[in-house]
């Protein structure tokens, strides 16, 4: 396969985020409808039938298709060059994408706040590299996220003591604080352990993983009581009021030193946008997710 | 140039603003000015330094947005352009409002305090249009009438939208000092007393 083709299939899992919800978040939020009346139903249904315009229309759902972050899994089996070949087609993705799907220039530098106008510039694309032994070929996910519930991201670092119960008291002060700013309803990351570095890119794979439950029960009931008790405080849907405040919590955790205990949390607001391209030899094709 | 505000099924226009209370349902037509974080920015350094904005906030609405616009020849097509959060408007909209006449903000998450101040004091109304629905926002817009501050980017630019039943549109905020947002933070309060002290009674 070319560059040249590489970067078109990058162009084309970008416009897949940017155009079509996956799967489970459109689920989720039929299911949800069901469960709100008033102002909140009405917000489900705007939501809803502006899925249905993107995708009829082909163009992206929400104003604000964020940065790109790629996260590529691979294999043993997939040689260097091959994984070199991909990360260097990113950036050439991401400009085509910009200008045919369109994304918005968001890209700025973070002081003089000058637009690159591409999505590129200093440290552009963001990449996420992770070696899967027994993965065969490769996966590339995108995902692109407003900063609307990025700048709703949360880092504690609690005493080592600390029960799970003043974690999760924790999580409904910032729900409550964020209130209507990232999206409602939004899909929570939260990352327990590690570094305090780890423990925000816990959060993040924690939402990577959405809507998988974690595979360690005991972890897979914690979600689920924070699941619950988030959607007791009636935030609802905008920030408007309702039952719905989340459509789902996840949680990594880390094992992390005998004298601390970080903690992140992540928001996402309701338009989780995320797409993956398999990659296998000469072959390559978007997944359903 | 002008905005008007509508009711309900049979459209019912809204003669004055502070009629509107807090839950009620109402579309727009006519023109909107986007305004980010650099356009509010830009409005306040001109008013400070007495130069003439380009445009004059008062006879339209405020909207928090940046949206997506393909430049097709000489004219525009709006993509996408659903609301951005307010808040980060916050340090900037009392004087929009009190100094530049702003009377009616489209936005999503709500605003501050002294934002609601300022609405109470002029009789002007915050109205949230639901976050993330860029294409039905788009299609409400039946003409860029400008663009003005382009130096600014896409995003950050003032657009001049004409709409057409845009909405719908949420009154969250009165001229009356209600505020959905706040009676929402209120209630959230209380049920989370209430699950901190289920949890020390188990």
């Amino acid at each position: 396969m070319s560059g040249e083709e590489r970067a078109r299939w990058i162009c084309e899992l970008l416009r897949r985020a940017a155009v079509r919800a996956p799967r489970f978040v459109k689920e989720s939020l039929i299911k949800v409808k069901e469960r709100e009346e008033g102002h909140a139903r009405a917000q489900i249904e705007s939501i809803l039938e502006n899925l249905e315009m993107a995708e009829a229309e082909g163009v992206p759902l929400c104003q604000d298709t964020g940065l790109p972050f790629f996260f590529v899994q691979f294999g043993t089996d997939v040689s260097s060059e091959e994984l070199g070949a991909w990360l260097s087609a990113l950036e050439g993705g991401v400009k085509l994408a910009t200008e045919s799907v369109p994304l918005r220039p968001n890209a700025v530098d973070p002081l003089s706040r000058a637009n690159s106008g591409d999505n590129l510039g200093r440290g552009m694309p963001m990449v996420d590299l992770e070696l899967y032994p027994a993965m065969r070929g490769m996966r590339i996910q995108v995902t692109i996220k407003g900063a609307g519930s990025e700048n709703m991201t949360a880092l504690k670092l609690f005493s080592p003591g600390a029960k799970w119960r003043e974690i999760e008291l924790w999580v409904l002060e910032r729900v409550l604080e964020a209130g209507g700013k990232p999206c409602p309803p939004t899909f929570l990351g939260l990352g327990v352990g590690g570094t305090a570095a780890l423990s925000l890119k816990l959060a993040e794979r924690a939402l990577l993983r959405a809507p998988s439950r974690n595979e360690d029960a005991s972890i897979a009931l914690l979600e689920e009581e924070l699941f619950e008790l988030v959607n007791e405080l009636g935030v609802g849907p905008m920030g408007l009021g309702g039952n719905t405040t989340v459509l789902g919590t996840f949680v990594e955790v880390a094992n992390t030193h005998t004298a601390t205990l970080p903690v992140a949390l992540k928001f996402c607001c309701w338009a989780y946008r995320r797409a993956s391209l398999r990659v296998s030899g000469e072959e390559a094709w978007l997944e359903d997710m | 140039m002008g905005f008007a505000l509508f009711r309900g099924e049979g459209r019912l226009p809204v003669e004055d603003l502070r009629d509107l209370k807090v839950g009620e349902v109402v579309h727009l037509d006519g023109v909107l000015y986007t305004a980010r974080d650099k356009a509010h920015r830009r409005m306040l350094d001109f008013l400070d330094s007495g130069l003439e904005i380009p445009f004059s906030p008062s006879s339209g609405v405020m909207f928090h947005c940046g949206p997506i616009v393909l430049r097709e020849g000489d004219s525009y097509r709006v993509l996408a352009a659903g609301p951005t959060t307010s808040a980060r408007m916050d340090p900037f909209e009392p004087r929009v409002i009190k100094e530049l006449g702003v009377r009616a903000i489209v936005g999503k998450g709500g605003m501050s305090s002294d934002v609601a101040k300022s609405l109470r004091e002029v009789g002007g109304v915050y109205l949230s249009f639901t976050g993330g629905c860029a294409v039905k926002a788009a299609r409400a817009v039946k003409e860029v009438l400008a663009l003005l501050w382009e130096d600014l980017g896409m995003a950050e630019a003032v657009w001049v939208f004409r709409v057409e039943d845009f909405g719908p549109l949420i009154v969250s905020m009165d001229a009356h000092g209600g505020n959905i947002f706040e009676d929402v933070e209120r209630r959230g309060r209380e049920r989370l007393r209430a699950i901190v002290e289920r949890g020390r009674s188990s």
